[in-house]
């Protein structure tokens, strides 16, 4: 800190930064609409839509066609967290630091519940949103972790399709990994 | 919510290595099961089996998971195992598995090193490994090794050594970039074709070479008088990790010419000044640009 005192040229360094985010702001004022399957409409800065590897080949393909891009597989409320965690992500995108976005990113998965995460897999699948669907997979993975069958079955919401007898066969098969596993 | 996709379920299992829970996986419904071949990678804690009493041994137990996978790529384990055991896995994934780590806990046990093969001689059988990290070694005879052609990392922490073993193995690993020797007892002079690794008592000399990119060189016991390296041309790393250096005779080291980008170095507590003073002089001595100098005490040593 004292330091600036000695080296007038740290000035000249710290306005230019402002200078292009100011730029960026202004050419990314676009807004997209998407509409969700639920038939909610979302305004969402173009940036933030070029995340989505599904909207913006969807441009890609037709560059000026709808002012609304439908997005029949994404319902409202998952989209609207992904929406929150792709804002996140444009801003390491300028300024790349990997811890903090680390830091960021479980920030983002602690606070969501079991069945949040469930849902945005899905999205983010169809949205083709690489990075955002490793933290998914990597967080509800952290999460069975030492669990039981019957608790991964009700945390994904999967229904037991064994048979009584595949099933018993098969918990024998791997009984030495149902010995201690946390309570439900 | 529908089913997820089978590719989703399969990325959900890739983020998931702790053997246990994939097998618990494999149990939650038939599409789950069907992606458990696709996983890359398996680890068995060291407790895995600590509380089983079935009837399968965990060799068997550990053969079956493996035997499930397409194309294993990464094997650690952990828990208990025989070398028969070893041979077993390794038989079944011999030419897709990239890194193995293994926690043979033979020291003691001189009977297991003398029989034949070993679970050292078995590991031969994974000729593609990449990266080979093993704990708790008696390496008293050459291990039956042909060669890990594309083998970069080696690492070996608490072993016993014998030169002439440790000089055959590592004459097996042609290519070696990284080689990390912790806590390994037994060796007094080894010289390889490619990297010059001399441990003379307490005496650590590393001779000019060209590959070598990490040295990691540890202490646990005894002292290190000297420490002498020679022109190190492509050294990226070096991590000095100790609790008995002796820090007297370290003018020997400004030998080094090339600018190390990363210097780490932990030490007891009453030794990280001398340390600084040895690490800047020889650095200095280098005249590059040494951005990354980071002496650092270690955690252990605040509690004597």
């Amino acid at each position: 800190m004292s330091s600036s005192a000695e080296n007038p040229t740290l000035t000249t360094e710290i306005t230019k930064p402002s200078t292009e985010i100011a730029t960026e702001t202004a050419q990314s004022a676009k807004k997209i609409n998407l509409k969700t399957s639920d038939d909610q409409i979302f305004e969402v800065e173009e940036s933030v839509a070029m995340e989505f590897a599904t909207v913006k080949s969807f441009f890609e393909d037709a560059p000026s066609s709808t002012d609304t891009v439908p997005l029949p597989n994404v319902p409202a409320k998952p989209f609207s967290q992904v929406i929150e965690f792709c804002k996140e992500q444009i801003k390491f995108k300028a300024n790349p630091d990997e811890t903090e976005k680390k830091k960021s990113n479980s920030e983002f998965v602690k606070e969501k519940t079991n069945e949040d995460l469930v849902e945005m897999i899905p999205v983010a699948n169809y949205l083709e949103i690489k990075d955002l669907l490793d933290v998914l997979n990597q967080a509800v993975a952290d999460r069975i972790q030492n669990r039981s069958v019957e608790y991964v079955r009700s945390f994904f919401g999967i229904d037991n399709d064994f048979t009584s007898e595949e099933e018993a066969l098969l918990r024998e098969e791997h009984a030495w990994a149902f010995e201690d596993v946390d309570e439900d | 919510m529908e089913s997820l996709p089978d590719a989703i379920v399969q990325c959900i299992f890739s983020h998931m290595n702790n053997a246990k829970d994939v097998a618990i996986c494999n149990c939650v419904s038939k599409r789950w099961k069907e992606s458990l071949p696709f996983i890359r990678s398996l680890y068995f804690p060291r407790n895995s089996f600590d509380n089983h009493t079935g009837i399968d041994h965990p060799d068997t137990i550990v053969w079956k998971m493996i035997s499930s996978i397409v194309k294993l790529e990464e094997l650690v384990v952990y828990s208990p195992f025989s070398s028969a055991g070893l041979a077993s896995w390794l038989l079944l994934v011999s030419s897709s598995l990239r890194h193995l780590e293994l926690r043979l806990d033979n020291l003691a046990e001189y009977q297991s090193c003398i029989e034949s093969p070993s679970k050292l001689d078995c590991i031969s059988a994974a000729k593609n490994l990449e990266s080979l990290k093993l704990w708790g070694v008696l390496m008293v005879k050459s291990p039956k090794w042909d060669a890990f052609p594309r083998l970069q990392t080696l690492e070996i922490v608490g072993a016993r050594l014998e030169d002439p073993a440790l000089t055959a193995a590592l004459q097996a690993c042609p290519n070696l970039k990284n080689l990390l020797l912790l806590g390994c007892e037994g060796v007094k002079s080894v010289s390889i074709e490619l990297l010059h690794l001399e441990q003379c008592c307490s005496w650590i000399r590393v001779r000019e070479t060209t590959r070598l990119r990490n040295l990691s060189i540890s202490n646990n016991a005894g002292r290190v008088y000297m420490v002498d390296f020679g022109k190190l041309a492509a050294l990226e790393f070096l991590s000095i990790r100790g609790v008995q250096w002796c820090w007297n005779a370290p003018s020997s080291a400004a030998k080094v010419r090339h600018p190390w980008s990363h210097v780490c170095c932990s030490l007891s507590k009453e030794q990280p000044e001398k340390c600084a003073v040895w690490v800047c002089g020889s650095l200095s001595g280098g005249g590059g640009d040494n951005n990354q100098v980071a002496v650092k005490r270690r955690a252990e040593d605040k509690h004597p």
